[in-house]
Formats: C-alpha cells, sequence, structure tokens
C-alpha cells in the first residue's frame, strides 16, 4: 500500500549510497565525469540540439550520447520510443543499479524530478500538427513519449525495479526533491529501495523561454563572482540508488556515502526571482540540519545552486552567510554550474553525485571562472582544484516557483 | 461540492464548445469551466493577473476545500497530467516564429509547479510544496505523500489539487486514443487534517500500489491491472466514476488528474447521500497505471 505503510521502525533507519550514475556535458559514467569535476573543466559550446540563430545567447553544455542505449530489460521497440532525455535517465539509472548491484529484489520505488520530460517529442508533436494537420503518422507515440512518467515508468521497467513510480516536477529544485523525498520513502519504512533520479534534456522551447528572460549569459557563467551576469544551461541525468544501511550491509554492498539530512521549504516572493535575503533557503539549510543533527560548523563544503544569476547568487549568499553565522568564515563553497551550466530538474540529482564523488576523492569542485568574489559572500569560494578533508556536505537546489531544497551527504568510511 | 454535482446531486454538466484546431475546417470540442457570475476576490491578487488557467482553476478549487481551516503549516501536493499546456503551446508558436521576441511573460506559467507556486503564494505558505506529474491516478499519489507528509509530522495540514486545462494541442492529442471522449478541463482539492471535525467529510482509509500496465499494454492487461488494485481494495460502495462510457457515473469528460480528484469527490459525496461507510475510488489511468482508494465516510450532512 502506498498508503498507510508498514509501521516504521521506532528508530529511522541510516539511509546509504550503494550506486551512481551521471550523464553529463562532461561525459557519459562517473569514470569520465569525475576528473572533469575535481578540475573544473567547462563544457560549452554552440548549441546544435536546434536552432538558434535568433536567439541572444548561442551556447549551451550539450551531452554526447553513445549511439547504442545500454543493454537492459526493455525491449529495443520500447526503448527506441525514449527521446534524448530519456536516453540520458535511462544511462544513468542503468550505471547506478548495475552499481548497486540490485537484482530486482526487494522491489525498488523509483522517485524522478524534471521540468521537460520529452519535450523534444512535444515539440515535435506541435510543429507536426500545425505543418500536416491531417496526419497522425506518430504522433500517437511522441504524445506518450512526452509525458515524463511514461518515460521513467520505461526507464524502471528497464532496469527492473518494479516499485512505484513518482515524477516531482518542483522545475530547478526537482532533482533535489528527488533526492529528499527518496530518502524520506527510505527512513520512514516505506521504501526498503528507492532510485532517485533527475533528468532534463535541451529543449527549444526552455532555452528560448531562458533567452528571452535575459537569464542567459551572453558571455560565460561565473557563479558568485562579482562581474556575473546570467547563467548558461545545459542537460544531463544523474541517478543515486538508496537503500537502508542494514539492507546495504546484509548483502555486503560497496557504500558510497550516507544522506543525513534533507529540507524544503517554499519562497512565496515572486514566480521568478527569490526573496533578496534568501529566507526560504535558510530555512531549507536550517531544516537539513536540525534533521541530520549537526551545525553549519559541522558543514565542510556547500555545493551551491550557484546558478550565475544576480539575482539567484545573491540571495543565495546572503541565505549561505546568515545561515553559517559564526561558522561562514570557514566555510568553502562553490557551484558546479560553471562547468555545466544549468541542468534544471537534472541540476539536483546531477549535484548530489559529485558531491558523492567529492566526499569519496576528498577533494572540491572549482569555479575557474569566478575571479572577482561578490562582497555579499560571507565564505570561501572554491576557484582552484583543491584536495579537502571532507565530511559532510550540503548541497543546494532552487527552482522557479519558490522550490527550495537542501540536502547533506556524508562520507562512509 | 455542489457546483460539480449539481444542486440535486445529479451531474449538470455545461455543454461543449467548439475549440478552433488550425488547419481543420471542422472544430474540436471541449468542456470548458463555466466563467463565473463574478469576479472572484482571488483573482486580484497580484499573483494571479497573468496566471493561466489552469492555475486560476486550481486556486479556486482550494479555496473552497481550505474553506474556514487555520492552523499549523499547510502543505501542497499539485498534480497534473498536461500542466499549463495553453501557455506552452503559445509561448512556443511565438518562438517557432521568433526567438528574439517571444514573450518573457509567458514562458515562467509554462513551468509545471506554477500552479503550486501560486496556491502557496496566495494561502501564504511556506511549507513543502510538490508538484507531482502522472495520469489520473497521480491524484492519489498525491493522497498517499499528503498522508506521510501528515504522518511524519512534516505538515499540520495539507491541500492535494488537481488541475487540467483545455486547449486544442491536449484535445487533438486525446483524439488519437478515445475519440469518443470529450476533453474537459477544470480542478478538484481536498484538505487533508490530523484531526476530525465536524466538518471532516471522510477518512483516508487507503492508497493501494500502483499496477503499471507497462508497455503497450493491451486491454486485458489493463483489465487485469484494475481487478488487482479493485482486490487490494476493502469492500464497499465502488465509485468508479469516469469519462468513458459505461465506466460508472458519469463525469463531465476526460480531465486526466483532475477527473480523478473528480472521482474522489464524487465517490465521497455518494456514500455520504447513501449513507454508505465506505467509499472506494478506482483510477484506470489512461496508459501509465491503475490505482485505488478507499475512504471511512462520517455522517449525512445536507449536500
Amino acid at each position: 500500500m502506498l498508503f498507510p505503510p508498514a509501521p516504521a521502525a521506532r528508530v529511522a533507519p541510516r539511509v546509504v549510497v550503494t550506486g551512481c550514475g551521471l550523464v553529463s556535458p562532461l561525459g557519459v559514467g562517473l569514470a569520465a565525469n569525475a576528473e572533469g569535476f575535481r578540475t573544473g573543466r567547462t563544457a560549452f559550446r554552440a548549441v546544435t540540439a536546434f536552432d538558434v540563430a535568433r536567439q541572444r545567447v548561442r551556447t549551451a553544455a550539450q551531452v554526447d550520447l553513445p549511439d547504442a542505449l545500454p543493454a537492459t530489460a526493455l525491449a529495443p521497440k520500447a526503448a527506441r520510443r525514449l527521446d534524448r532525455a530519456g536516453a540520458m535517465l535511462l544511462w544513468a539509472a542503468h550505471e547506478a543499479t548495475q552499481q548497486a548491484r540490485w537484482d530486482g529484489a526487494p522491489r525498488a520505488a523509483f522517485v524522478v524530478g524534471t521540468t521537460g520530460g520529452g519535450m523534444s517529442l512535444g515539440e515535435a508533436y506541435y510543429r507536426t500538427a500545425l505543418e500536416t494537420p491531417l496526419t497522425c503518422r506518430q504522433q500517437p507515440t511522441r504524445t506518450l513519449g512526452y509525458q515524463a512518467y511514461r518515460q521513467t515508468a520505461l526507464v524502471a521497467q528497464a532496469c527492473d525495479l518494479r516499485g512505484p513510480v513518482t515524477v516531482i516536477a518542483n522545475a530547478c529544485a526537482s532533482g533535489a526533491n528527488a533526492v529528499g523525498h527518496a530518502w524520506e520513502l527510505l527512513r520512514t519504512g516505506r521504501a526498503e529501495r528507492v532510485l532517485a533520479a533527475g533528468y532534463d534534456a535541451l529543449s527549444q522551447l526552455i532555452f528560448a523561454g531562458f533567452d528571452s528572460l535575459q537569464a542567459l549569459s551572453p558571455t560565460q557563467c561565473r557563479p558568485f563572482d562579482a562581474g556575473r551576469d546570467g547563467l548558461a544551461l545545459g542537460e544531463g541525468a544523474a541517478a543515486l540508488a538508496l537503500e537502508t544501511l542494514a539492507g546495504a550491509e546484509a548483502r555486503g554492498a560497496e557504500i558510497f556515502a550516507e544522506i543525513v539530512g534533507y529540507g524544503a521549504a517554499t519562497d512565496l516572493h515572486h514566480l521568478t526571482q527569490p526573496q533578496p535575503q534568501g529566507a526560504a533557503a535558510v530555512a531549507t539549510m536550517t531544516e537539513a540540519c536540525r534533521v541530520a543533527g549537526i551545525e553549519p560548523r559541522d558543514i565542510d563544503y556547500v555545493n551551491a545552486h550557484g546558478t550565475g544569476t544576480v539575482l539567484n547568487d545573491g540571495a543565495e549568499a546572503a541565505a549561505i552567510t546568515r545561515w553559517a553565522g559564526a561558522a561562514s568564515a570557514q566555510l568553502v563553497v562553490s557551484s558546479t554550474k560553471a562547468g555545466i551550466g544549468h541542468l534544471l530538474g537534472a541540476a539536483g540529482a546531477v549535484e548530489a553525485v559529485v558531491c558523492v564523488l567529492a566526499l569519496r576523492g576528498q577533494w572540491l569542485p572549482p569555479m575557474l571562472a569566478t575571479q572577482t568574489p561578490d562582497p555579499a559572500c560571507g565564505f570561501r569560494l572554491v576557484t582552484r582544484p583543491a584536495a579537502a578533508r571532507l565530511e559532510n556536505v550540503l548541497t543546494n537546489s532552487f527552482g522557479f516557483g519558490g522550490a527550495n531544497a537542501s540536502v547533506i551527504l556524508r562520507r562512509w568510511v | 461540492m455542489n457546483a460539480l454535482l449539481g444542486a440535486d446531486g445529479a451531474a449538470a454538466w455545461p455543454a461543449p464548445q467548439p475549440l478552433e484546431r488550425p488547419g481543420w475546417t471542422r472544430p474540436l470540442v471541449v468542456r470548458r469551466v463555466p466563467a463565473p457570475a463574478t469576479r472572484p476576490a482571488w483573482a486580484a491578487h497580484a499573483r494571479m493577473r497573468r496566471a493561466a488557467a489552469i492555475s486560476q482553476f486550481a486556486l479556486g478549487a482550494a479555496l473552497e476545500a481550505v474553506g474556514g481551516s487555520t492552523g499549523g503549516p499547510l502543505g501542497v501536493v499539485f498534480c497534473t497530467t498536461c500542466g499549463g499546456v495553453n501557455y506552452s503551446r503559445r509561448f512556443y508558436d511565438e518562438v517557432l516564429r521568433d526567438p528574439a521576441v517571444a514573450s518573457p511573460l509567458l514562458f515562467p506559467e509554462t513551468v509545471f509547479n506554477a500552479p503550486a507556486s501560486h496556491l502557496a503564494a496566495v494561502l501564504a505558505t511556506g511549507a513543502p510544496n510538490y508538484t507531482l506529474l502522472g495520469d489520473a491516478g497521480v491524484f492519489l499519489h498525491g493522497l498517499a505523500l499528503a498522508a506521510g507528509w501528515l504522518a511524519d509530522d512534516r505538515v499540520e495540514r495539507c491541500l492535494v489539487v488537481a488541475a487540467e486545462e483545455a486547449d486544442w494541442i491536449t484535445a487533438d492529442a486525446l483524439r488519437h486514443f478515445q475519440k469518443s471522449v470529450t476533453l474537459a478541463e477544470g480542478a478538484g482539492a481536498v484538505l487533508l487534517t490530523r484531526e476530525r471535525t465536524a466538518q471532516t467529510w471522510a477518512a483516508l482509509e487507503c492508497v493501494t500500489d500502483p499496477e503499471p500496465f507497462g508497455y503497450g499494454a493491451s486491454q486485458p492487461a489493463r483489465a487485469a491491472a484494475l481487478r488487482r488494485v479493485a482486490a487490494a481494495l476493502p469492500a464497499g460502495a465502488v465509485a468508479a466514476a469516469g469519462a468513458s462510457p459505461g465506466a460508472g457515473p458519469a463525469l463531465p469528460g476526460e480531465a486526466f488528474a483532475a477527473g480523478a480528484a473528480w472521482q474522489v469527490l464524487a465517490g465521497i459525496h455518494a456514500a455520504r447521500t447513501q449513507r454508505l461507510p465506505r467509499a472506494t475510488v478506482l483510477v484506470p489511468g489512461a496508459y501509465q497505471e491503475a490505482i485505488g482508494a478507499s475512504f471511512t465516510v462520517f455522517g449525512n450532512a445536507n449536500l
């Protein structure tokens, strides 16, 4: 039953990460990504996925996907129905479940965050409906493929998850909400295993939308730089195989990290602008720490939302400084959007996986383009590759509509 | 509730209206939400000035569900299948014509969680707020999520709202699957609280696990999924309403997630008026999964 769940244990179980999958503009797979994030490599180039000739900005971080999908339980005919976004989700989910060595029992729930789902298919549907209004060819397939939950159901089938599928569309916080919701399902005994993921592909509608808002940087994405002038868009997917510590230990699974805190809140200020002091962001970071039973001084690194827009970074800088209080001067912060852009619904999940990589490798992801820190930053920015002793890291995601979320991950030794 | 069922409890739907479909000589047909006789007060809220129809429907239903409820943190779970398709279609149309002049006023309203954001702003609640996507059954997922938040003390009260808006592109897409079914628009909402009060209509007893149809499911496979869901539900007054002919008490048409919300409301209403102790609701999703829920019904108020 989804409700009521089986009685929960008196003590909430610990939740660990036993597998990760990552598709980003830096590469497909963890191995292809880790060094790029560690060294601060950037992946921006001219957009080729659709026509940008009439756009104000013409660059983004695109993913180079392999020609063929990984071999899964999905029938080839069904696999062909996945568009670019669905294919990225499949790659990430497949890597995470393979790494976790899940074998289908017990069944796993699937919690996915996205903003666009199969938007490219929706766009194709609309163009076809206008250009050839009397034809039905491929239109039913596009209708189904456009739906995010149809894509996720196919990926769940491919990875033999067999549990309930939940699709969260909380704009740019979707991926973090997916990770947080998955964590809550495990903590409350509503699931034994959950694959948490986020995915989004570049699409013409969304790219033009951000361009119309003049939110895209015409120069270079420089999170928290005093001269920042906007964000860069990217695409990708990430997945985290989560399970209870008891379950992981019972089957001798390799553990990559522990998730110890999650907070979510809503910023009511404006549909597209954060409250300047970041009150909701303070609330999510505070709540995540409270649940984790730690203080801001225990956080060794913050993976900021850090889009590179004037408004987001200003509000987030104020929020982190206020939340960390006396500990802020020692706190180190960076945004991996400096290298791969804003992955929208995928961002929170991708950045959680980057945190797992950083915890395992004990390094800080740098933002090489950020040279002149915004004076509002009462913390240290990571602008060069660096090693560090990381125990607890916090990742922020803030989205359109005021969706705010923070997740805390802990090193596993 | 009376607006949904008609003053005497019988369905009294507005007549379907023609909707121009570019490239066709004949219009599509949809069942729209009638314009209110007077402008609701909430329409003057700054957030609602440019809000899409889906947000207006959602807010109207939400405010009716909240009524005079006051108390601690109010969570919001917004459920939809199609989202703000009207502004999305209009914005993309502008992009295809010339992206350099596409309206920045339209784009923010295309985002799936825009209605949920407006709800939170108008209701002044900063509590957790999720937008869930799915076929009709997503409303029952939303009920389970909200009930979980209440059980875990994350919120004191939780609104679960589902809404859809009609557009020619949605009606066109529906035609590929169900030619005889009319697309409908609107919203439904329920307020879940932990404590029972004099205004409480029903208690959420259970939400079943979903039964996915799987890729390319045949009608027998869907029927089998429905049977498995039905078997998981306690026996009671089944209110398996739906848009398809012969599927039970008629709803005004295919309204996806909003249709499931209407099913829940209609089922509870039917159980109360017939003095039945329980309402069960079976939602055969359009193309994802079947799912069901059961409610213990209280009282027999004058509805």
